[in-house]
């Protein structure tokens, strides 16, 4: 285990190509088309879940209400797109701009609440914006929804296939992690960090802390928001019962079991649940059991996920308490 | 440590819901089985089956709905290979579980039009769903027959795109004319509607329907259809002294007819969505004596085939036949119908141009598509008279 992981780390960069390179050749051999849309929303939530991990997982706020910020995206595409002839791009970083606002406004609180109470107001904000879409009608089509969202179009090339869309996501993913790994290893992602371990300790060490949270909720609604602009052209056709808090939990399922606080996880979360749907699809209702007690498993075992940031807070402390355990027996032996 | 109870906490609410979600859906298990036990009956010849694809709430919190469908579909197959089915091929209907999920849907439909074997594609349930499948089934040039789709945009959305259970703006407009006008003679109308795709789009055609025959809309509000609680906007209503309540809601009316007469408010009340529920008698007891609903379909003893097909899927589906089921059953013989016009050359395209060619009178009435695939229906008005759906207009009572 310990060499598998030291030769990943020397050749990292080559296995970062020839992962690249799967992804790029693996959906040309042939697949049917149904099968490509799998992989599309396997893409979509590597996103989805690697930017709610942002919040999570690097800040360890625990936020409840990511389909709100998906579905601002959302309807921000949707709603211009149909109604303007515009090109789709410049939209989908205004989503990406909408959805960093609600986020930012939302992040107000959480300069003084933590843990439980603000995943609550995440939670309410969450269905605040659906109930929102569900109402304004005049705006968001109401509960009709909206509907012939146009494809869009890059320098003539129309997106009208679910295999050029995969690239699109693909794209879109490889954006996201580069830009998020760049993010988290500067000084604004390391104070996230230290917020996650230890708040007071980073407030002691200059961080300023609620500036760094509302910057976090921001950068991950961002995201959100331009893969909710993504999934509005793919799909055509959005309405708001697609935003519910089970979607919000769904994205979460992905972050934990993939894992928090890394880069990884929530991509292997988005490929391990996304690929049980399909995979235990002949079983039915026991699908969702079988989900369950996934989570359960692995929040007993492994808090931190699959691929989680064992190094951290999130591994249920677990790190920690070894040490000062073997500090308090040698303190007791004479 | 906190952060981490927080997170467990939340962990185990997610997993009640989803074991919750998986409680409530588990019945329809069995019905799959029998269903595909029927699939394999009375046909047999050695020439291959014809598929047809069937998008269906299967689990999740339509189930219910979802089982209406693989009882009354599976009734309809059965029907079509006893008699021989389609050209002496056998039909099978290949059920998919959507969830009531749009993207499941969408995924499921594009997963049906890539397989070659399948024909045509029947579903799915609500509006919503049908609406996120349809642009997949124009592209890929499939016909989607949805037997319970309401929303008037979806057929528009695609030539492939069919609907047959009425489109929901005409049975707004029909019920404000002739059931709270003409039948009921209101003047003032208080709505209540429960806000999703069906209720708004009743709401939309009842208002101006109810403004041209002289009423006043005095009240007029919407709620969620989660909500349960509706004495709030009972006492609103109340003070704007209508002389007739119109309900909009298909699952949680018998809480509102409930809460109105608890308040004590003796107001004539019209209710449109669950039209002949049984349900509705069940839950509100003497509440709904007198209430009017409208329905396109009345299960009568007086027509021996309906009535015969209501037993029947009373028996196997355990509960009692609702529109919908009517609707999934016709759904089912119309293609069939299509497809059998085909003769040997069974093409996707030729299913559509056939189906455009339907004009007939079925099960639940009399089906004949116009150029967008959409059907105008007809309506019964009916009251409830001792705990009884009793028909007090006919179907041509607005030619009257």
């Amino acid at each position: 285990m310990n060499r598998l992981k030291e030769y990943v780390k020397k050749n990292q960069k080559m296995i970062l190509i020839l992962i690249l390179a799967f992804a790029v050749v693996f959906p040309l051999l042939g697949f049917e088309k149904s099968t490509i849309r799998i992989f599309c929303r396997i893409l979509m939530y590597m996103t989805l879940a690697g930017s709610l991990n942002i919040t999570n997982g690097y800040s360890g706020q625990t936020s409840l209400g990511h389909a709100g910020f998906f579905c601002v995206g959302a309807y921000t595409a949707a709603i211009i797109t149909t109604r303007f002839e515009v090109s789709f791009w410049p939209i989908m970083i205004l989503a990406g701009i909408f959805a960093a606002v609600v986020g930012l406004i939302i992040s107000v609180p959480t300069i003084r609440l933590k843990g439980i109470y603000l995943s609550i107001i995440t939670l309410g904000a969450s269905e605040v914006i659906r109930i929102l879409a569900l109402n304004w009608q005049s705006l968001t089509g109401g509960s009709f929804g909206i509907k012939g969202i146009p494809r869009p179009v890059f320098f003539g090339f129309e997106f009208d296939s679910p295999l050029k869309f995969y690239y699109l996501f693909l794209g879109i993913a490889l954006i996201f992690l580069f830009v998020s790994h760049r993010v988290i290893n500067s000084r604004v992602g390391r104070s996230w960090m230290s917020i996650r371990e230890n708040e007071l300790a980073a407030k002691s060490l200059g961080v300023e802390c609620s500036a760094a949270k509302m910057m976090n909720f921001a950068f991950g609604a961002f995201w959100a928001g331009i893969i909710g602009a993504v999934y509005a052209v793919y799909v055509q056709y959005i309405d708001s019962a697609v935003f519910t808090l089970d979607e919000g939990f769904n994205i979460m399922s992905m972050v934990i079991i993939g894992g928090q606080g890394t880069l990884v996880g929530p991509l292997v979360g988005s490929v391990v649940v996304n690929g049980l749907t399909e995979v235990l699809r002949p079983i039915g209702v026991w699908r969702f059991v079988m989900y369950a007690a996934l989570i359960i498993v692995m929040m007993w075992f492994r808090p931190q996920g699959l691929m989680g940031a064992s190094n951290s807070i999130l591994a249920g402390g677990k790190v920690k308490m070894k040490a000062t355990g073997k500090a308090k027996r040698k303190e007791t032996t004479p | 440590m906190k952060k981490l109870t927080a997170l467990l906490t939340v962990l185990a609410l997610l997993a009640c819901l989803l074991a919750g979600c998986a409680g409530e859906a588990e019945p329809s298990e069995t019905v799959a089985a029998s269903a595909n036990a029927g699939e394999t009956g009375a046909v047999s010849t050695n020439k291959e089956p014809i598929k047809v694809g069937v998008l269906a709430p299967l689990t999740g919190t339509m189930a219910e709905f979802g089982k209406t469908y693989e009882v009354a579909m599976t009734m309809a197959a059965e029907d079509i290979n006893e008699a021989g089915g389609i050209n002496g091929r056998e039909l099978v209907l290949q059920f998919e579980d959507s969830k009531g999920d749009q993207n499941q849907s969408a995924e499921l439909a594009s997963k049906f039009a890539d397989d070659d074997e399948v024909v045509a594609i029947l579903g799915d349930f609500s509006s919503g769903c049908a609406m996120a499948a349809a642009p997949i089934c124009d592209e890929e040039g499939i016909v989607l027959l949805s037997p319970t789709a309401s929303n008037p945009d979806f057929a528009v959305m695609s030539d492939w795109a069919f609907q047959i259970a009425g489109l929901a703006s005409y049975e707004g407009s029909y019920a404000a004319t002739y059931e709270v006008g003409k039948y009921a003679g209101a003047k003032n109308v208080a709505i209540f509607y429960m806000n999703t795709d069906f209720g708004a789009s009743i709401v939309d055609s009842f208002i101006p329907a109810a403004e041209a025959a002289g009423m006043n809309i005095v009240f007029c509000e919407g709620y969620a259809d989660t909500e349960s609680d509706f004495s709030a906007l009972i006492t609103k209503a109340k003070a704007a002294e209508p002389d007739h309540v119109m309900i909009v809601d298909q699952t949680s009316i018998s809480n509102v007819i409930n809460q109105i007469r608890g308040s004590g408010w003796d107001v004539p009340i019209t209710m449109l969505g669950p039209s002949t529920s049984q349900q509705v008698i069940d839950l509100c007891g003497e509440n709904c004596e007198g209430i009017l609903t409208t329905v396109s379909v009345y299960y009568a003893e007086s027509d021996p085939a309906a009535y015969a097909f209501a037993q029947e899927f009373a028996e196997r589906a355990g509960f009692g036949a609702t529109v919908m089921a009517g609707f999934a059953y016709d759904g089912v013989i119309i293609l069939a119908e299509a497809i059998e016009a085909c003769g040997d050359n069974i093409t996707r395209e030729a299913i559509r141009d056939n189906l455009y060619l339907t004009d007939d009178t079925y099960l639940t009435g009399p089906i004949k598509f116009s150029e967008n695939g959409d059907i105008v229906r007809k309506y019964l008005i009916c009251e409830i008279v001792d705990g009884e759906y009793v028909i007090r207009c006919g179907y041509d009572y607005d030619a009257e």
